[in-house]
């Protein structure tokens, strides 16, 4: 059974939509994402999901239920905030147990769960300190212990890894996914870093103006994207305006020439578009399916404009005509090769026509 | 160049402020009642004088209480109402903040006379209460505003996530709210202190035989010019200078300096 499904739902802030039609469903110890660019309404999702706004249309259910019959202190949700919001004029301590302390609890077990968490956490040693003698990874530790600690169905994450740096983005991403393992609870991870869900989401849906877009796991999503706002902003595909000339194999097999005349390729018409020939597409061709070893039977000429290094990839940045720009992606571990190219320069890139594929704008 | 402009132009505000100030402590313990040359020396007599004087030390219980009463309830009211106007959309809240505030701007000899008015019809007047009553009116803006700025900074996430915690409205209120804002509401106290005790037009309408200090120092200046009144102004200038620093360093922003 769905733990979250949302149903049709609008919501409005004054005269101003923010979200259209929305509907999806979220799966009991799930990791689901919603990515999408900054201002795209994730935010508001968080907030229709805890109840401290309410849909203004549609129905937000969570165990199949009308969420609005539950008061949010009901829900058992807890959020992770992208502000963190702690308390700052408390201690890590009262932070922590800040959850326990508003319900009529036993002060002994409260002090007992608090440092259990704590400890999970490597919070222990740290418990009477001010949140302002905390660094920014351990003050994002205290926001995820004080949610965890009143022991929520559902855990909201909006933006948890902002500001961190890599190192401790990495350390907090393996404490969600052995804490998720330990009290199994759904998780729900707002990002607009495709990085930073991919890393960890089972589901991800991709958000953008206000409407839910493709809702998939990360492998679907990056490989099969279905309009290319995902394409790009998921995949980092490289998008080439084109034309249809020539349809092959019922369909199947499409062959497009560039709008600007840099040349014909082959593409799969892997979301069974409905083409006809001198029809507008977008060719699709993934970053890492390019070489530039000569290797494909699909060739363009682009001008090199810049290179830079990125973890193990390296990544080179082609100029088309019209602003058009290509990205190229190789591995510096797997490749002796580093190319070195003049500025400006015409280089040849290749790639496989059965890694490229169509989509319509 | 200009850090000496600077330096020299501070310089010329601070002796304009001070002079007449410290004019008034080195007279206070001069030992003639006029400074003349040469210095007729120092003395204590007119402190004494003063700690002898117990129709003053009357007064001035009188106008503690008052200032420490009115103190306690305008705070209550102007964190209520700053909560309140704080939490409204900006346009209105600051609309509304300007309304409550009217009476804080309106000269306190109008505001006196009309006064005079009500107090006279709920029966209070020429009574102390009625001086209570008047400055709980014109102070309590003063609180709301100092209280409304303090709750416009705060995050709004923290609220919402106490109330995501299981928190009351009451709880967040007092425990989230004030538990960030403790600083300005003392400030707010002292600075209403402040200015309470030390009041004297609205307390020249209203106190009547029960005179608060400013009105009995008032009084005492127009039978004579005793050097004592330096003294009274003297201790009365030094406590309001530590009050008001107290409230100014109370009501730096704790969160930026924390960031600092």
């Amino acid at each position: 059974m769905a733990i979250i499904e949302f149903r049709n739902v609008d919501f409005y802030w004054g005269k101003d939509k923010i979200l259209e039609d929305i509907s999806f469903k979220v799966n009991e110890s799930e990791i689901f994402a919603l990515l999408g660019p900054s201002g795209c309404g994730k935010s508001t999702m968080l907030r229709l999901i805890s109840g401290l706004s309410r849909p203004s249309s549609g129905k937000v259910l969570i165990y199949g239920q009308d969420a609005s019959v539950y008061k949010g202190r009901d829900r058992c949700v807890a959020t992770v905030w992208q502000s963190k919001a702690l308390f700052p004029h408390l201690s890590v301590r009262a932070n922590i147990e800040f959850g326990l302390r508003v319900k009529r609890i036993n002060r002994s077990d409260i002090r007992k769960k608090g440092e259990k968490i704590a400890e999970a956490l490597r919070l222990e040693n740290k418990l009477d300190r001010s949140i302002f003698q905390l660094s920014g990874g351990e003050q994002q530790r205290v926001a995820l212990a004080r949610a965890l600690i009143i022991e929520p169905k559902i855990l909201l994450l909006d933006e948890p890894f902002t500001g961190l740096d890599q190192t401790l983005k990495l350390q907090l991403q393996a404490d969600l996914r052995e804490l998720q393992a330990d009290y199994g609870c759904t998780y729900i991870l707002v990002s607009h870093l495709s990085e930073d869900v991919f890393s960890l989401a089972m589901r991800i849906a991709v958000i953008q103006n206000k409407k839910i877009l493709q809702v998939g796991d990360p492998n679907t999503l990056y490989h099969s994207p279905k309009s290319t706002f995902v394409a790009k902003f998921v995949g980092k595909k490289n998008l080439i305006p084109s034309i249809v000339r020539n349809i092959e194999r019922n369909g199947r097999e499409v062959i497009v020439s560039s709008t600007n005349g840099r040349g014909n390729w082959k593409a799969r018409n892997l979301l069974n578009l409905e083409l006809n020939e001198n029809d507008e597409v977008v060719y699709v061709i993934g970053a890492d399916s390019i070489e530039l070893d000569h290797s494909g039977d699909c060739i363009l000429e682009a001008r090199f404009r810049a290179q830079a290094i990125e973890g193990r990839r390296k990544i080179y940045y082609f100029s088309l005509d019209k602003g058009c720009e290509v990205r190229v992606e190789t591995c510096t571990i797997d490749s002796n090769v580093l190319y070195q190219f003049e500025r400006a320069g015409t280089v040849k890139l290749y790639w496989k026509s059965e890694n490229a594929f169509l989509l319509k704008e | 160049m200009r850090r000496i402009g600077a330096i020299v132009f501070l310089s010329l505000v601070i002796v304009i402020i001070f002079v007449p100030l410290l004019t008034m402590v080195v007279l206070s313990f001069c030992k003639g009642r006029f400074a003349s040359f040469p210095w007729p020396g120092w003395s204590l007599q007119w402190y004494r004088q003063f700690f002898e004087n117990s129709l003053l030390h009357l007064s001035l219980l009188r106008s503690l209480m008052v200032g420490f009463e009115v103190a306690v309830i305008s705070t209550l009211l102007g964190f209520g109402s700053g909560y309140a106007l704080s939490r409204m959309p900006s346009r209105v809240g600051s609309s509304l903040l300007m309304l409550i505030t009217l009476p804080a701007i309106i000269p306190f000899v109008l505001f006196g006379f009309c006064f005079i008015e009500f107090a006279g019809y709920i029966g209070i007047l020429r009574t102390t209460f009625a001086v209570f009553v008047a400055h709980i009116v014109v102070f309590s803006p003063l609180s709301t505003a100092l209280c409304y700025h303090r709750f416009r900074q705060l995050n709004l996430d923290i609220e919402d996530a106490a109330r995501e915690l299981g928190a009351s409205e009451i709880k967040i209120f007092f425990i989230i709210v004030g538990g960030q804002s403790w600083r300005t509401l003392i400030a707010s106290g002292i600075v209403i202190f402040v200015l309470s005790w030390d009041e004297y037009i609205i307390s020249w309408f209203l106190s009547g035989f029960n005179k608060t200090y400013p009105v009995y120092v008032r009084n005492m200046l127009e039978s004579t010019m005793s050097p004592e009144i330096n003294a009274v102004g003297s201790i009365i200038t030094v406590l309001s200078l530590c009050l008001m620093s107290m409230a100014l360093y109370l009501l730096r922003n704790p969160e930026k300096l924390r960031e600092n």
